[in-house]
């Protein structure tokens, strides 16, 4: 099945336009190349320079429009008491009263609940304000965020039956628990396309809810948050100072019916998964014509979906908000709008030493790094440039004389961790070496990356372990890109 | 021996009478495709000439067997003549690719004990990153018809360095190898590049409801 999956897809390759085809097809050596990719950059100019006189007119004059009756309203009601029990009372709020706002200067923004919450509020209150080219490397307010990544790269045993593979009685997947990410919103940018605010009443029968943000009258916000380029439709409860958020499957939000789910949820600026309660979600069904939120449940989990109980949980009428303008900030813009301008600003600093460290249940270990090239801005030229390395891991792997370090795996695991004052990006392309009988090296496997369980077995014996990192070193404010490098790892994994 | 391999025997008959083919210019490919129209089998000379290079590569690329790799390369001209007409493609290199993958794939299954090319397979599982898991089942024709859609819109946005890389490995089969060599970068430049193309590709499906 997956081979014709995978030739399906080939089937629509065959089917592109024949411009394209054709056009790749005329570009056959490295000059012409570099003459294309120069060209398309000077169309993409061109396009860019004709449209801005009028586009800035018409922003300015949006702007202006705008925010003088955005701004004189949030002032106004940025002057309400945070907290305030009006919207306590009871009584229904109606659509001529925007979203609750917090007293100006009041936020501090120490974890994702918070910019889910709080950009929404952002997108259905304001217009989109020009977004500050300001990036910061290592801002005073996340200096205690600086949560290293971690990746997993999952090995299976061969011929091991987990002791928990299933019987029909029992759920079907491995309990899983652990961080699966975390970023660093310092350089990220933010987009907010879709954003819905409603009310709910949370009562101690909503047991789960109310073990997280308590009882009473409930501010829950949705949105499609997309951090840089991951996005992750996103629901944050929030009352009075206690938040709770917690994640959808899809990536955006479908206009009638989103789930939640329980095992999706946010500390922090990370998101973890722990399935082993199993998988309870939320639901909100809203009427696609008015988008007002018209029915919200709490499906815990049973291990029959289909046989799941449903608890409906009372929606406050009239309080849905809902904004299809596409915002995209970053943190400090969120910052600005919900407490002015900040003493801190940003500093340049250099990025902290960057580590790899590879772990398993025996311990950790440096693996051998090799740098492959780096891409920076050259000012002088005013061109991104690339300085190669041509000679990456494996090449050093069977011409050198290396001192590989080694490690063992005795259980299923092999965690890699990326430190570096939030710059780490990614690890690629994991490729699995073994010696072979002439004193060479051949490739077993190679995996799509971390962060992904893998469905290749690796028996018992030595095995040569390469995986790429990508590193984002330095965010170029002017091009709006950032200087990054590649480099490849090595290690010996001792499987037993 | 197969049919195209007995038809091409005859053709080559006629071209040994003929100037050889190295003393010729180039045939423009409006040129072939008119004289594919009028029939004229010395025509699959040209193509031969121009072209074998190409439509062999994408052959050797999936097949791995070099009697099935010869036959294959044979039935990619026959097929190539029993198409045009009532086909007039405007892109003649593009449509003897596909010809070529259509018929090396088809071969492939037809001879299910054999063994994969070893290149195509680890192509073929890069692809396979592309598309998000969901309930495996069959595409029906709209669903199909999304995904072309989807795959052009999102090939033409990407950045032309990355788009160029893209199509000439999945649709011209040509290896992360040969790619580098020709572009003069290093494998995993070419891989990274290709690798995040492909993350960006799955999230288009992702965000487009299509799983597979």
């Amino acid at each position: 099945m997956k081979q014709s999956k995978n030739e399906v897809l080939t089937e629509h390759f065959l089917q592109l336009d024949e411009e394209i085809t054709a056009e790749a097809y005329e570009i056959d050596d490295g000059e012409k190349l570099k003459g294309y990719v120069n060209a398309q950059k000077g169309i993409k100019k061109g396009r860019r320079l004709k449209l801005i006189p009028g586009y800035i007119a018409a922003v300015l004059v949006l702007t202006v429009c705008i925010g003088t009756v955005g701004g004189a309203l949030f002032r106004f009601m940025g002057k309400k008491s945070a907290g305030s029990t009006a919207d306590s009372s009871g009584d229904p709020l109606t659509h001529q009263n925007p979203p609750f706002l917090p007293e100006y200067g009041s936020i501090v923004f120490d974890s994702l609940d918070k910019v889910n919450f709080y950009g929404g509020i952002k997108v259905l209150t304001s217009s989109d304000k020009p977004v500050s080219a300001r990036s910061s490397n290592g801002s005073v307010l996340f200096a205690t965020v600086k949560a290293p990544l971690k990746y997993t790269l999952r090995f299976l045993n061969d011929g091991v039956e987990s002791e928990l593979s299933p019987s029909e009685e029992e759920e079907s997947d491995q309990a899983i628990k652990g961080m699966v990410g975390s970023f660093d919103l310092s350089s990220e940018k933010l987009r907010i396309t879709t954003a819905v605010y409603f009310k709910l009443i949370v009562t101690e029968n909503d047991t789960f809810l109310a073990s997280k943000v308590g009882t009473g009258e409930v501010s829950v916000i949705i949105t499609d948050l997309h951090i840089g380029i991951n996005p992750c439709a996103m629901i944050t409860f929030k009352n009075g100072e206690r938040y709770y958020s917690c994640t959808s499957e899809m990536d955006d939000l479908k206009e009638r019916e989103n789930d939640f789910y329980t095992h999706l949820y946010i500390k922090g600026f990370a998101f973890y998964k722990d399935t082993t309660n199993g998988i309870s979600r939320f639901r909100v069904v809203r009427d696609p014509q008015t988008n007002e939120v018209t029915d919200f449940s709490w499906i815990p989990y049973h291990r029959k979906p289909d046989e799941a109980q449903v608890y409906p949980i009372a929606v406050v009428p009239k309080s849905t908000y809902t904004s299809m303008e596409t915002q995209e900030f970053y943190l400090h813009d969120l910052e600005e709008y919900y407490n002015g301008e900040t003493e801190n600003s940003p500093s340049q600093s250099e990025p902290e030493e960057q580590t790899v460290t590879v772990l398993t249940s025996d311990g950790s270990i440096t693996p051998l790094t090799f740098e492959l090239w780096r891409e920076y801005y050259d000012y002088e030229t005013g061109r991104w440039a690339t300085a190669e390395e041509s000679t990456d891991a494996y090449y050093h792997l069977k011409n050198d004389e290396l001192k590989i370090p080694e490690i063992k795996m005795t259980q299923s695991e092999v965690r890699v961790v990326l430190e570096g004052d939030g710059t780490v990006w990614d690890v690629y392309d994991v490729k699995a070496y073994y010696r072979n009988g002439h004193g060479g090296y051949t490739l077993s496997s190679s995996f799509n990356g971390a962060m992904t369980n893998i469905d290749e077995l690796l028996a018992p014996g030595e095995w040569y372990i390469i995986f790429g990192v990508e590193w984002r070193d330095r965010y170029n404010e002017q091009e709006r890109l950032y200087e990054r490098h590649f480099e490849e790892c090595l290690f010996k994994l001792i499987i037993e | 021996m197969s049919y195209s391999a007995v038809f091409f025997d005859y053709i080559g008959e006629g071209l040994n009478e003929g100037a050889a083919v190295t003393e010729r210019s180039i045939m423009d490919d409006q040129k072939i495709i008119e004289l594919l129209f009028e029939r004229r089998e010395e025509v699959l000379g040209e193509v031969t000439a121009q072209y074998s290079r190409l439509y062999r590569g994408i052959v050797e690329t999936v097949l791995g067997d070099p009697c099935d790799i010869e036959e294959c390369a044979n039935d990619v001209l026959l097929a190539l003549w029993n198409s045009i007409p009532p086909n007039a493609p405007s892109n003649l290199p593009a449509y003897i690719c596909k010809i070529a993958h259509r018929t090396a794939i088809d071969k492939l299954r037809y001879n299910t004990s054999k063994k994969r090319n070893e290149r195509y397979v680890v192509m073929l599982s890069e692809l396979g990153e592309c598309f998000p898991a969901g309930n495996e089942k069959a595409l029906n024709a709209q669903e199909s018809g999304r995904i072309h859609e989807v795959l052009s819109a999102f090939v033409k946005k990407l950045d032309p360095e990355t788009k160029i890389l893209f199509v000439r490995r999945y649709f011209y089969l040509e290896s992360i190898g040969a790619l580098a060599k020709r572009f003069e970068m290093t494998e995993n430049h070419v891989s990274v590049k290709l690798y995040r193309a492909r993350k960006k590709l799955k999230k288009e499906f992702e965000k487009e409801g299509i799983f597979l």
